[in-house]
């Protein structure tokens, strides 16, 4: 399989949160704005290209009974470094993501990858799947972002963009509209996906 | 026997060089972000504020004034600077909870007579119009030149050097400021008195 399919296979057809259905908990938890869930996907893809990378090229290496281990080990440097220059360089940023930052060690896109296709592939290969799960994720990320964020403040990345006259729908910045937007979009993918079928 | 061993031993070895590696990833990391990973703008700002300095949160400056000013102490939760040119100067950082969120403060203090030369509050979720008052000029101007020795105390009536007097409304936020104060005097007294500061942490 050429690299640019396996990039694409991430984003699409092996989406991580629409199709494997991976890392929802930060998925709902970042999304009441745009600006948090640019700054998670795009730390969650820094971490996933570092840690399944590493995976790879020692992969001959790692014990078997020690890999889960060693995933975990590689997968906590990757964060804690990661999550070290957003305080530095961003410190607002860091508050707002508060928790979030620290648990993308226990996001299943990470481990998902490493243990099932990091550990069987070529180090090339692995950056191409890598960087595709990451746009996945970060897309849909956004995506969810950009309808909650829109419709329950009337804002995008802070900045209005609603007429003056709408009057914001709370809802979508609660917990419950995080459920309501994620399945809306899941309804909307799943039918697009069946019409390509022809179902 | 002698085979499974040597691959018990051979896999401790491969994980004593993961961990060194991974290790030495994350010194690296530590001393590129250097100051800035301890010390968020907004507490260099509020402090340099407190010493008359004004430089814009924005400002790339900001830091590099503060490290000319100060030098770490202590991490965590209360975080400790001491002067350069004056080790009496302590610069302090402390979060704790409020009545709804964490509150963090920032404070400079005089060791040599514990007089608190200024506080402000850095960040704050208590509740807008009430608590969130905490902020505001007329409660924070308070501290300034209060003793701190024995740690301040909230009082309706200030007869004494060390009293501050509560926000109307909102004494469970003044309250909650009154302890993270107290506990961040508490630790630096007991760091001072003890001297076991750390000189390079």
């Amino acid at each position: 399989m050429s690299n640019l399919k396996i990039m694409l296979k991430g984003i699409f057809s092996s989406n991580p949160v629409f199709v494997l259905a991976l890392g929802l908990c930060s998925t709902l938890a970042v999304t009441g704005r745009v600006d948090t869930a640019f700054f998670m996907g795009l730390m969650v893809g820094i971490t996933t290209i570092f840690s399944t990378v590493i995976v790879s090229i020692l992969r001959y290496k790692i014990p078997f009974k020690f890999r889960l281990m060693s995933y975990m080990l590689i997968i906590i440097t990757a964060v804690i470094s990661v999550e070290q220059l957003l305080r530095a360089y961003y410190p607002d940023m860091a508050r707002t993501l508060g928790q979030y930052v620290g648990l993308i060690v226990t996001n299943c896109v990470i481990m998902g990858r490493c243990e099932g296709f990091a550990v069987s592939h070529a180090p090339k290969e692995t950056f191409f799947d890598a960087m595709g799960v990451s746009i996945g994720y970060f897309l849909v990320l956004l995506s969810i972002a950009f309808f909650r964020e829109s419709l329950g403040n009337g804002t995008l990345w802070g900045l209005h963009v609603m007429p003056g006259s709408y009057v914001p729908c709370r809802v979508f910045n609660s917990p419950s509209g995080a459920f309501l937007t994620f399945a809306a979009m899941l309804y909307f993918v799943n039918l697009v996906k069946g019409w390509f079928k022809g179902e | 026997m002698k085979g499974s061993l040597k691959n018990s031993l051979k896999d401790l070895l491969f994980m004593l060089i993961l961990s060194s590696f991974c290790a030495f990833l994350l010194l690296a990391t530590r001393s590129a972000v250097g100051e800035r990973a301890e010390l968020s703008a907004g507490t260099a700002d509020a402090i340099l504020k407190i010493l008359g300095k004004d430089i814009l949160p924005s400002d790339d400056r900001l830091i590099e004034a503060f490290s000319e000013i100060f030098v770490r102490r202590q991490s965590g939760k209360i975080k400790f600077w001491r002067g350069v040119d004056n080790p009496e100067l302590w610069a302090c950082e402390a979060s704790g909870n409020g009545m709804w969120g964490e509150i963090t403060l920032a404070f400079v203090l005089d060791s040599s007579s514990w007089k608190i030369i200024g506080l402000r509050i850095v960040e704050q979720n208590e509740t807008a119009g009430l608590g969130g008052q905490i902020s505001e000029d007329r409660f924070v101007e308070q501290f300034t030149g209060l003793n701190g020795e024995n740690g301040v105390e909230m009082a309706s009536y200030k007869i004494m050097n060390n009293q501050f007097d509560a926000v109307t409304g909102a004494t469970a936020s003044s309250k909650s400021v009154e302890k993270l104060l107290n506990k961040a005097l508490l630790a630096l007294r007991e760091k001072i008195i003890t001297g076991d500061m750390k000189e390079n942490e």
